[in-house]
């Protein structure tokens, strides 16, 4: 099955979803409002979640053909590549957080693997007007120690991300939400200082995940390793790179979810990860770009693939210098051979990227043609920086089997118009620290990609985006170029109309790789293999794993 | 100690093998085969590292995106790795740095623990207790972690890396001086000297040191061995030399992933440790066969 296959195969299994709709209610046609997806779909999927949903935390966004047909109990063995980078959702930053996340946490609404909204802790909602959305969360919601999920607590989650105290990632995303009105218990109305349309699929990330404001507020810096949540699992233990155990949180819903626990392996090794899956010892496992042709003939298990919102890039930080000069980095850009990067890195898995959005979302620019090779181009545009006699660097990467070899493939290909490029391999944790430090102009890291263009474009490219590390040093300016994509990413924000925000992204995806703002390589795709005993799997736009909705054979 | 001993020890070698060198070579490499071989197995590899630009097919970090993950061949005898390098020719090169990393570190472990462990030996009492209880504090850590410890305060590099490994292999050095230096000591003719008003700086360098020479050299061969499989270990972890600069470890660490795809981008590097550490171990024992006094003559 290609990737291809698995996506259509996808948008079926929607689409089954949505004949078997119930009565609409809410008729709040939020999502239309919002722009995600074409309108008559959107309202229905937020009446077919809402319809089936029984009782108090019924099985949010699962969109399961027949419940009862699936068998409760067991343990799930997943192993995961790395640890979460924290299990608090303010001040973690991974992409592969989210896979333990979503299990613990209740968002105050979800993304749907298609990224339309999904009820979560609130099932109902009412866009009062562009600056007003009024929450209404079910009743009978608790959390973990047993309290109820109170419209205070959704206020408190999101003041939280907005105290600069809390350092929290999320601040740029609900930057515009300029306050939660606390109504009564269940009702909180969402104020906002400027239309954003995304702000469903922000609440449907890491931002939206509700925290409770007495525990968290209790646990303080001991609430990273172990969260109390109102999500389907509770976390029993965290043995930093060994192992997380969720188990069941029996006062979720009744019969859901399905599992009694998820037991989570730190494998760092892919191999390792795969060979456990043939042996048993996983059930669960992503399958790297090397390990897919075995994959595919692989016997006895079960590989779901499809397209990826993430893409594989250089992160950049414009302050730094020698990339302050936008031909310097249009010359590194010019230089590569992104071919060749897809072939040996990624062995053929994904495609050559032509800007930050891919197949995955409605905003992918299918006009934009990537980067291309041209090395005359290069040494023209370094020849006019100021360069001509050449330029050496260092970039710091997180050293693993990907990224080493990418380095060094980036390294004897820049080379190639006199750029001296050094390597630096660290761990994960110190590349990171030492490129918030202003240490290095370049890291060598990967985004996993959002739900929304805005959430990825925003976040990375926008002066004041949370990974745009440029924004913490003393001598950033943004400049005209800068400042000027700043506004097009600010306006694309502010429309509903889904036309016209695409319009805007693919003027922005333009300029980002023409300015060279981001130096991208592939665009990605996703695959995991699964034990023929899971039940359940549904895959995600935005790649990331819901556990909570499997379910073991009996 | 017997009277015949001390009046032998201090001179170099015994009267009657010193007219013939390169006879008593041969007498010595037919008692110890398999120690000959050995050392004709170092003397090769050393010689590989010293001409590995001359006699290595490619160049080392010429990246051919025709071949990538090229199993071995008449073009590429040991294959190609993932960007497409010739693995034969990284192999060459790494031996340089293996080489390197192994003789700087032990000639680190050697100049800060020999002088130390003299001074502890001979000096004994307060210097002898400090100068120990820190060697028994470093010896305390498993070697490999505390090179790791070293190189994670220092930052990964080569330099860094033989630091490391030097100062983790440096208590063996300092504990094995101490105790030939204590039983040195008690012999007649330092007595002497000391009775001749030879100051003790002098006695330390002149009258011990060369006396117990033997089993160090013993232990910097098999010490070596061990700094080679550090370096290995330690850009395997990927803590050690950086990217792109290929040792063994490192294209070992880039192939163990790819073992199922390409078992030969891991297997040579393998091999090559393997084998270098082979040699310098037998080297070593062979050594320490040859220089034991209790075996010397049989």
């Amino acid at each position: 099955m290609n990737a291809r296959q698995t996506w259509e195969s996808m948008r079926l299994g929607r689409r089954q979803a949505l004949r078997g709709a119930g009565i609409g209610l809410a008729g709040l046609s939020a999502a239309a409002l919002i722009g995600c997806g074409d309108s008559d779909e959107a309202d229905s999927t937020t009446a077919t979640a809402t319809g089936t949903s029984e009782g108090p935390g019924a099985a949010p966004s699962v969109t399961t053909p027949d419940a009862s047909a699936r068998s409760m109990g067991g343990t799930l063995k997943v192993a995961l590549g790395s640890d979460p980078t924290g299990l608090d959702p303010s001040t973690s930053r991974g992409g592969g957080d989210h896979h333990y996340l979503y299990s613990i946490f209740d968002n105050l609404v979800n993304n749907g693997p298609d990224f339309s909204v999904k009820p979560g802790l609130a099932t109902e909602w009412e866009v009062v007007d562009d600056l007003t959305i009024r929450f209404k969360i079910q009743d009978g919601r608790t959390f973990h120690d047993g309290s109820p999920v109170t419209a205070e607590d959704v206020k408190y989650t999101i003041d939280r991300h907005k105290d600069p105290e809390t350092q929290s990632y999320s601040a740029g995303q609900v930057e515009s939400v300029e306050s939660v009105e606390v109504v009564d218990d269940t009702t909180a109305i969402f104020h906002l200082n400027t239309i954003t349309s995304p702000i469903f699929a922000i609440l449907g990330d890491r931002n939206g995940m509700i925290m409770p404001k007495e525990a968290t507020q209790a646990m303080g810096a001991d609430y990273n390793n172990k969260p109390i949540a109102s999500g389907p699992f509770k976390v029993d233990s965290w043995a930093v790179d060994a192992n997380v155990k969720l188990s069941r949180f029996a006062e979720y819903a009744e019969n859901y979810p399905y599992l009694d626990a998820i037991d989570v392996q730190v494998v760092p090794n892919s191999s390792v990860q795969f060979a456990n899956l043939r042996t048993g010892d996983a059930d669960v496992v992503t399958v790297d770009p090397k390990d897919r042709e075995t994959a595919r003939g692989t016997d006895n298990i079960q590989l779901h693939e499809w397209i990826s919102t993430a893409y594989t890039q250089v992160n950049i930080n414009t302050a730094v210098a020698p990339i302050t000069d936008m031909r310097v980095r249009q010359a590194l850009s010019h230089s590569l051979n992104r071919q060749a990067i897809l072939d040996a890195i990624f062995f053929g898995e994904g495609e050559v990227a032509n800007g930050p959005i891919t197949k995955a979302s409605w905003a992918y620019n299918e006009n934009l043609l990537p980067i291309p090779e041209d090395l005359d181009k290069a040494k023209q545009l370094l020849d006019a920086a100021g360069f001509g006699d050449g330029l050496a660097f260092e970039m710091v990467i997180v050293a693993d089997e990907t990224r080493t070899p990418l380095s060094e493939m980036m390294k004897a290909q820049w080379a190639r118009i006199g750029v001296d490029m050094t390597i630096v391999a660290r761990s994960a944790e110190e590349a990171g620290a030492e490129y918030r430090n202003q240490l290095y102009p370049m890291f060598l890291t990967f985004f996993s990609g959002r739900a929304d263009p805005d959430m990825t474009i925003y976040e990375n490219f926008h002066s004041q985006g949370g990974f745009n590390r440029a924004k913490f040093n003393e001598a950033f300016t943004p400049g005209p170029e800068a400042l000027a994509i700043d506004q097009k990413i600010e306006a694309a924000r502010q429309i509903y109309d889904q036309d016209e925000r695409k319009a805007l992204y693919d003027e922005i995806q333009t300029l980002l790789m023409e300015q060279a703002f981001g130096i991208l390589f592939t665009h990605r795709t996703n695959a995991v293999a699964l034990s023929s005993r899971v039940e359940g799997f549904q895959p995600y736009g935005d790649g990331k794993y819901r556990f909570h909705e499997l379910s073991l054979k009996a | 100690m017997s009277d015949a001993q001390t009046l032998t020890a201090p001179a170099a070698a015994p009267q009657g093998l010193r007219r013939t060198p390169y006879r008593r070579l041969l007498k010595i490499a037919s008692h110890h085969k398999i120690g000959a071989a050995a050392f004709g197995g170092v003397i090769i590899v050393c010689l590989l590292a010293l001409t590995a630009p001359i006699i290595a097919p490619y160049d080392p970090f010429e990246q051919d995106y025709n071949s990538l993950l090229q199993a071995p061949s008449w073009a590429h005898p040991f294959g190609t790795d993932r960007v497409g390098r010739d693995i034969l020719t990284r192999v060459l090169y790494g031996t340089q740095v293996s080489v390197l990393v192994g003789l700087v570190a032990v000639g680190i472990s050697i100049a800060i623990g020999v002088p130390l462990g003299l001074l502890s030996g001979f000096m004994g009492g307060v210097v002898d207790n400090v100068i120990m209880r820190f060697m028994d504090a470093l010896i305390a850590f498993p070697r490999l972690i505390l090179a790791l410890a070293i190189v994670a305060v220092l930052s990964p590099g080569v330099t860094n890396v033989m630091i490391a490994v030097g100062i983790g292999s440096m208590p063996v050095y300092a504990r094995l001086m101490r105790s030939q230096a204590l039983a040195i000591r008690e012999n007649q003719y330092i007595e002497a000297a000391h009775s001749l008003g030879v100051p003790s700086m002098r006695v330390m360098y002149r009258h011990i040191l060369p006396n117990a020479v033997s089993p160090i050299i013993v232990q910097a061969t098999l010490g070596l061995g061990y700094a080679v499989l550090a370096e290995a270990s330690l850009s395997f972890l990927g803590v050690g030399v950086q990217p792109p600069t290929a040792t063994w470890g490192s294209i070992l660490n880039q192939g163990a992933p790819l073992l199922e795809q390409a078992w030969w981008v891991a297997f040579f590097p393998g091999l090559a440790i393997f084998f270098f550490v082979l040699f310098l171990n037998l080297a070593g024992d062979a050594l320490r066969d040859i220089l034991d006094p209790r075996l010397r003559g049989r």
